[in-house]
């Protein structure tokens, strides 16, 4: 049981990304040919005067999230002692939060809280969506927030989307070419199984700019990465999509990594899980940056490995949602 | 101390007996009669033909009277959903809303998965949210309310009515009235049920039903430091008026401290139920500043929440 009273005055105990886990799902789930779904998205798109794709359903494509996100959760979370072997009693965890842009086969099952019950420690789980490929940035937030008020040391954030969509677009979207979840466990220092991975290493920060114009964006986060420790010299920046192709900034000041195309939600998370051991091992300043052209959101999340003194980033970066 | 600013609800004029749903959601004469006699459902109020969530939730935004002029304190919009899916992707009323409210500098979600015991979820985030972000003055609305388009017949019969209607609230991080005392949250994801076919997941949530919401209630009141005897009243999702009863009888509660009062004239309305509740409790003078009173509340998946407030 989640069990709090108010929450407590902020700490600077910011979680720190310890541990990762990525997977592609190349079959769909058997779910995706659970006989409920007709009815439902029938009822539920016809209101708004969309026709269903018979042809998703024959195919029996998609996948749920609760079938993708329980294999990561029992791989990231996993205890392993400084050997890399792992430990029988994985550690429990306090929050675990889902991000997701496009919506499951699970029409309507409240899958976080199953998930709650497939994760050590059974704990607190819940979902955020309906903010594009910001929702992953807002979960984030929410960890941080759990965690400076002194309900969270230890946070699962788990980014899903999967491809199938059983009926017609209302208006153009990106569609998720691939079923893909990334799973990031967060620690405070000194809680994690890990101890090497922490070293040096600062806590997330994330900012979140609302009502962004498209052509707005570029001057916002070269503005953004000018803020950074050092002018953000050395950095790796990891851009989704929709900032790849107007980033007019100075390329040979960072390294650049693209979110792959066809992972519109979980991309950037798929290649800061990539790259993070390296960057844990001889020390990096990572920025993951989105920009959402419809809803208007431009996200980063910065992070810091490696052995600078702590602090810098968190004390760089201050305020943190602003339009 | 997260407190609630101010708390509106919005329920659609359209009164619907609960004997004109019995066709659609598959109920025969006698469950209806049960339903009416015994669970104490009457009728629920439902939208007009036509109108659409986005209408239900701006009305609700509209009865916030101590929203204009603060709109530029808004740094956050929380949507409480009870039902995980409800709008085709990527049709989003939630920043609609927020256009249309004048919000849309702040950062809006949807938070879900705790059935319609996300209103409270949602309360304690916005809270921690504010308190992170330091700015004494900055305010967070969370809203609340669905539309009812499909219906599951597996479901038991008095788990099948629904109602609409909205809630919105204005949450701060300082606030001095209605503030949250405690919070807990018992997710039992082994009940869920969307678990396979041949689990007994339904019969264990139904035989666990009253020990799970008395067991979040007494643990809520006893993080607030109080006896279950100082609790003023309790705000209830509006499921029937037996199992609270039964409830009731657990905690050796009584009963008319519960307000069931809105559950035969609006019945269950997902995670808008805490809100209107709240309204009616303040309409009928239920609350004096100072009084402790808690908001419960439990969805399938499942999860039991319960909220001590102080008033």
């Amino acid at each position: 049981m989640f069990l709090t009273g108010p929450p407590a005055e902020p700490a600077g105990t910011g979680l720190r990304i310890s541990r990762t886990e990525r997977r592609i799902f190349d079959r769909s789930s058997e779910l995706a040919t659970d006989p409920s779904m007709r009815p439902y998205l029938s009822d539920m798109v016809g209101p708004y005067g969309l026709a269903l794709r018979d042809e998703v359903f024959e195919a029996g494509a998609g996948h749920s999230y609760g079938e993708m996100a329980e294999p990561l959760i029992g791989a990231v979370v996993a205890a392993r002692n400084p050997a890399g072997h792992p430990h029988p009693s994985p550690s429990p965890v306090d929050l675990l939060v889902v991000a997701y842009g496009i919506h499951d086969v699970r029409l309507g099952r409240n899958t976080a809280t199953y998930l709650s019950s497939r994760c050590p420690g059974n704990p607190l789980a819940f979902a955020v969506c309906d903010q594009g490929v910001a929702a992953a940035f807002s979960a984030l937030r929410t960890i941080d927030a759990y965690a400076a008020t002194g309900a969270c040391r230890r946070a699962l954030l788990l980014v899903v989307e999967q491809s199938a969509l059983h009926y017609e677009l209302a208006e153009p979207a990106r569609i998720p070419d691939r079923h893909a979840a990334v799973a990031l466990l967060l620690e405070t220092v000194g809680d994690t199984t890990n101890p090497e991975s922490q070293a040096g290493t600062d806590p997330v920060v994330v900012r979140q700019r609302t009502a962004v114009t498209p052509d707005a964006v570029g001057a916002l986060l070269a503005a953004e990465l000018a803020e950074l420790p050092g002018g953000g010299r050395d950095a790796t920046l990891i851009l989704g999509a929709d900032l790849a192709a107007g980033w007019t900034g100075n390329a040979g000041a960072y390294e650049v990594v693209l979110a792959p195309a066809g992972q519109p939600y979980t991309g950037v998370w798929w290649e800061l899980s990539a790259g993070l051991p390296a960057w844990q091992a001889r020390g990096r300043q990572v920025v993951v940056a989105e920009y959402d052209p419809v809803l208007g959101y431009l996200c980063t999340a910065a992070m810091r490995f490696g052995s600078a003194p702590r602090g810098q980033l968190a004390r760089a970066l201050t305020d943190r949602v602003g339009s | 101390m997260t407190a609630l600013e101010t708390v509106a609800a919005y329920l659609p004029d359209r009164r619907v007996p609960i004997e004109e749903l019995a066709g659609r959601l598959d109920l025969s004469p006698s469950q209806v009669e049960v339903l009416r006699r015994i669970r104490g459902l009457s009728e629920v109020r439902r939208q007009n033909p036509g109108e659409t969530l986005l209408d239900l939730l701006t009305a609700a935004v509209g009865e916030l009277d101590e929203l204009r002029g603060r709109e530029h304190r808004v740094r956050y919009v929380l949507y409480a959903r009870g039902v995980p899916v409800t709008t085709p992707f990527p049709i989003n009323p939630l920043h609609e809303l927020c256009r249309r409210a004048g919000l849309a500098h702040a950062s809006a979600f949807t938070v879900t998965h705790h059935a319609c015991a996300t209103n409270l979820l949602a309360v304690d985030l916005a809270g921690r949210l504010l308190r992170t972000d330091g700015d004494p003055e900055a305010l967070a609305l969370i809203v609340a309310g669905e539309t009812v388009f499909t219906h599951d017949a597996k479901l038991p019969p008095d788990s099948r009515v629904f109602g609409e209607g909205a809630g919105a609230c204005l949450v701060s991080a300082g606030g001095t009235r209605d503030r949250v005392l405690s919070y807990a949250c018992h997710q039992r994801g082994d009940l869920d049920n969307w678990l396979s076919a041949d689990s007994d997941h339904a019969e264990r949530f139904a035989r666990e039903y009253r020990e799970l919401l008395a067991g979040v209630i007494q643990a809520a009141v006893r993080r607030a430091g109080l006896r279950l005897e100082e609790i003023k009243l309790i705000l209830p999702h509006n499921v029937n008026v037996v199992s609270w009863r039964r409830v009731c009888r657990l905690l050796d509660f009584p009963p008319e401290r519960v307000l069931l009062d809105n559950v035969p004239r609006v019945g269950h309305t997902f995670a808008a139920d805490a809100f209107i509740n709240h309204r009616s409790a303040t309409e009928l003078g239920l609350l004096s500043p100072g009084d402790r009173y808690l908001v419960a509340a439990a969805g399938y998946g499942a999860t039991f929440s319960a909220m001590v407030f102080e008033h």
